[in-house]
């Protein structure tokens, strides 16, 4: 099963920030808790963590991209 | 909401690896009641935000010379110098009480205590009469979270502008670029502010506030030690956080010379050289291809690249074209 990971909702409020470092790639198995990328803010530095053990199938952002809350970060594929 | 349970930490190392391997270590620690005031302060450093490419901040090569170290933080915002002249401030609480407000009153209420009228600017800065003393930033784990922020009391402003600038290379960032402040040191201001007497406002400031702390922790370089901190800091000293970390990127370099013009396009991914563009007007072409080849994969450092250059197995006529290449990496 596929699950999207999404930007719900930042620090403070903050409505916009953009895509920092990204820790992944597309391929890249991920462990729950493990960090996936930032999203900077004026508001400050957030980690994006995953919340399941999976498989990374894609990215709908790169380095330095804009993003605001409800935008699709990542695709992991669940682990079974 | 019961009272917090307030803790005050301070640091007499002036490493900055160790300080920050510190603050990261109490951010993990923290418990959810707790507020910790952490003081602290790095002899001649320049640290960079969380997602900042420290090539395009700051000048590498400059600081290797002048012996200044590079430091990568784990909150975000833009590049700072300290130094023993600066103090830093970290408060590091459980993530419900987390109140930006508040702490920054903290700091405000320590500063005017002087009896300045100094200001929060809205964009995370500290202002006196227009003129930036504090920088602040965030960062925000999964169950705490901590502001920190520097004062500048009798830092090197000269040092500080002198470091903070960039090489020659053009460097395009995918990362966070710095906003250039005007500073101000507060010793300029009123000449009875030192070091001392800022920790000592600061710290009857946080108690003012959030009660009387329960403990008193000093770290010495010692906490180097202690394993958890050990990790932390061997983190927080490596080239892979230091400059692998930075956001993917791209440099340029373009010279005539007497053989003809070159433009060197590179992009880099974790701080190595991932794509090469080479374009050149000159009639011997056979070079551009060995060229790319050669810096593929090699670290965006000046004694990786000169020695891939070096290392190159060249003929008489690209003798002359290789070594001019070196020379734009020099």
């Amino acid at each position: 099963m596929t699950t999207k990971v999404m930007l719900d909702k930042m620090e403070k409020n903050a409505k916009t920030g953009r895509v920092g470092k990204i820790a992944k790639a597309v391929g890249d198995t991920v462990k729950r808790g493990e960090k996936l990328l930032q999203v900077e803010s004026a508001k400050g530095n957030t980690i994006i963590k995953s919340k399941i053990n999976g498989t990374i199938t894609a990215f709908s952002v790169t380095e330095g991209a804009r993003v605001k809350v409800g935008d699709e970060l990542l695709e992991i594929e669940k682990a079974e | 909401m019961k009272k917090p349970n307030s803790k005050f930490v301070k640091s007499t190392s002036f490493n900055p690896w160790l300080n920050l391997a510190i603050e990261e270590y109490l951010v993990e620690h923290v418990k959810a009641n707790e507020v910790i005031l952490y003081l602290w302060q790095n002899m001649d450093t320049v640290v960079i935000g969380s997602n900042q490419n420290p090539w395009k901040e700051c000048n590498i090569e400059k600081m290797q010379k002048n012996g200044i170290k590079l430091a990568r933080r784990l909150s975000g915002g833009g590049a700072v110098f300290h130094d023993a002249g600066n103090l830093n401030f970290t408060f590091v609480t459980g993530k419900d009480l987390y109140d930006q407000e508040k702490q920054l009153r903290v700091i405000l209420d320590a500063v005017n205590s002087f009896g300045l009228n100094a200001e929060f600017s809205g964009r995370n800065d500290i202002l006196i009469n227009g003129r930036k003393f504090s920088g602040n930033a965030y960062y925000f784990g999964d169950d705490s979270s901590y502001h920190h922020g520097t004062l500048l009391v009798d830092a090197d402003i000269a040092k500080l502008s002198e470091n903070l600038n960039p090489s020659k290379q053009k460097i395009v960032s995918k990362g966070i670029d710095s906003v250039k402040s005007r500073v101000v040191n507060l010793k300029a201001i009123d000449d009875s502010i030192n070091i001392k007497s800022m920790k000592t406002s600061v710290f009857k400031s946080f108690q003012e506030t959030y009660g009387n702390v329960s403990a008193y922790t000093e770290y010495t370089d010692a906490a180097i030690k202690d394993e958890e901190i050990r990790v932390l800091y061997e983190k927080y000293s490596s080239w892979e956080w230091l400059y692998a970390e930075s956001p993917s990127f791209d440099a340029y370099y373009d010279n005539r010379f007497n053989w003809g013009e070159l433009q060197i396009g590179l992009n880099f991914v974790d701080g190595c050289i991932k794509n090469v563009k080479v374009y050149t007007d000159s009639m011997n072409t056979s070079f551009v291809d060995k060229l790319a080849d050669i810096l593929t994969g090699v670290k965006f450092q000046k004694k990786e690249m000169l020695k891939a250059i070096r290392s190159a197995t060249i003929n008489c006529e690209e003798k002359q074209i290789f070594a001019d290449v070196a020379s734009l990496f020099e």
